[in-house]
């Protein structure tokens, strides 16, 4: 599973003990991303949905986040969507507001905790150094931190439970009314037209003069790069 | 062959791995050079279900199938082999025996706490004149009513200094020799018992082995595993052993390639020759 879902996942369930309600795991895949949703479940979702059509292979992220509102639209009561930052893959952190923005939904990025008073959310989010606390009024979305949540391992016990007692559901673009026209790569905006490894390049100063000279230089140079003061 | 794995099992491994990554790794060098068992971490496993992997969910175990029970060792082996050690011997050949050839009463009574990892489970065979030779041994239980007479002395005890229920291997009718070979269910503490130093071992140094001595120690009738003469029933551990090992040598050669990273000395690639060899 993706590292970045996981505190998404916590959070949903940290709410659904809190206030009740259930928590629906969703992702676009091919089938082999059954593994994943059973991951998410054996942490405690009720629900697990896996989103997989060949039609839908290559999709970029404006494509996935159509193909995933449409399934938040066709699971109808909602009232919290959750998504991890970003992807371990590509790491573009796109598909979360992209999403959100197809569904209309006031949207928060990066948030570290959420509390919920009545149909209202409260976040806390850090950026640039600062807290920041928000107030949402009725449904909305968020992309959840890393460091919201301390790791959680799933036990044997529970693993056990989810392949015995859930199923996944898969949909495809038929069920979900989608033309195949309309996802996958060919229908993507976004296309890669190449992909290369950064060299990485090392440089070997020599220092001259005294000790103290050279111990005088060194740190001016660190602290031109920013490394140390 | 990952690609051959249900889903249960991929998930099992990132559980696991996860769970190894966390607790296990950032103390195994300390562990080892240290010659601790970490109560703290097996505790955990306990709660995880790592201790009771096949035992059925009535008496406290996890219910699950051998190839889970295989990655579970192969994940924490790769951490720290003295803690896949420990967690395989108390599964195979402490657990298993019971929950295989028990009594009711006796799997009632003892698989509970073995599968919740609040007990450890050991298995007591060799001797200083008995090792793979299981058939020497010569350690007796001899009927005394309703007890037996246990005099034995066993020699590198997996687990042994932090086990509370031991399976020891004793001649119960020496006039049978192999056949004659019975186990009888040892408890910590009951007079007679003494166990030895810790062994001073070159590697997997975290796994308390040592020697299990009882001495007339008096044993009721209801402890001997099922009944007399099923001695010779138990043979899971050398595979789980030799699993155990091939993990080990896996994350050498895992760790080879990172700190090599494929470079080339004398027109040999190391790391690559140590994942053929291996």
């Amino acid at each position: 599973m993706n590292p970045f879902d996981i505190p998404a996942i916590q959070m949903a369930l940290s709410l659904k003990e809190k206030h009740g309600g259930s928590v629906t795991i969703l992702t676009m895949g091919p089938e082999s991303a059954k593994y994943a949703v059973y991951d998410a479940m054996s942490m405690g979702a009720d629900r697990g949905i896996l989103l997989c059509d060949k039609a839908m292979a290559g999709s970029d992220t404006f494509v996935t986040a159509t193909i995933l509102g449409t399934a938040i639209t066709k699971i109808k009561n909602y009232d919290l969507v959750l998504f991890g930052t970003r992807t371990l893959d590509s790491d573009t952190g796109h598909v979360g507001p992209q999403t959100a923005q197809m569904l209309n939904l006031p949207f928060l990025t990066n948030i570290l905790s959420l509390s919920k008073k009545g149909s209202d959310y409260r976040a806390k989010r850090k950026a640039d150094g600062y807290i920041e606390k928000y107030e949402l009024s009725g449904s909305a979305a968020f992309t959840v931190s890393p460091d919201a949540f301390d790791s959680v391992i799933t036990t044997l016990y529970e693993i056990e439970n989810t392949f015995g007692n859930k199923n996944i559901e898969i949909w495809d673009n038929s069920s979900l009314s989608l033309d195949d026209s309309i996802t996958g790569l060919n229908a993507s905006p976004t296309k890669i037209i190449s992909h290369n490894r950064v060299k990485k390049e090392k440089h070997c100063e020599f220092l001259k003069g005294s000790p103290e000279k050279m111990a005088e230089t060194l740190v001016d140079k660190l602290t031109d790069q920013g490394l140390i003061g | 062959m990952e690609i051959f794995l249900k889903e249960k099992h991929r998930v099992v491994r990132h559980s696991v791995k996860s769970f190894a990554q966390k607790e296990i790794l950032p103390i195994a060098k300390e562990i080892d050079q240290e010659q601790r068992f970490p109560w703290e971490v097996v505790e955990k496993m306990g709660k995880a279900g790592y201790m009771g992997v096949q035992a059925p969910v009535e008496l406290g175990g996890a219910a699950m199938d051998s190839v889970s029970y295989m990655i579970v060792i192969e994940e924490i082996s790769k951490a720290a082999a003295s803690l896949g050690l420990c967690a395989s011997v108390h599964n195979s050949v402490a657990l298993y025996p019971i929950l295989e050839f028990g009594t009711r009463e006796q799997k009632e009574k003892l698989i509970p706490d073995l599968a919740a990892g609040k007990k450890i489970g050991a298995f007591c065979l060799t001797e200083p004149n008995a090792g793979s030779d299981a058939s020497a041994i010569e350690a007796t239980a001899v009927k005394n009513g309703s007890d037996y007479i246990v005099t034995a002395n066993k020699v590198f005890v997996t687990n042994g200094g932090v086990a509370e229920t031991f399976l020891m291997f004793v001649k119960t009718d020496p006039e049978k020799g192999p056949a004659g070979i019975s186990v009888i269910i040892a408890g910590k503490g009951i007079p007679g018992f003494v166990v030895g130093e810790n062994e001073n071992l070159s590697g997997m140094r975290a796994n308390p082995v040592c020697s299990i001595r009882l001495s007339e120690a008096v044993i009721p009738e209801e402890n001997i595993l099922g009944k007399e003469d099923m001695g010779r029933l138990f043979s899971k551990e050398a595979a789980m052993a030799k699993l155990m090992a091939s993990e080990t040598s896996s994350r050498v050669a895992d760790m080879a390639v990172q700190i090599h990273g494929g470079s080339r000395q004398l027109k040999v690639n190391i790391s690559e020759k140590l994942k053929t060899a291996l």
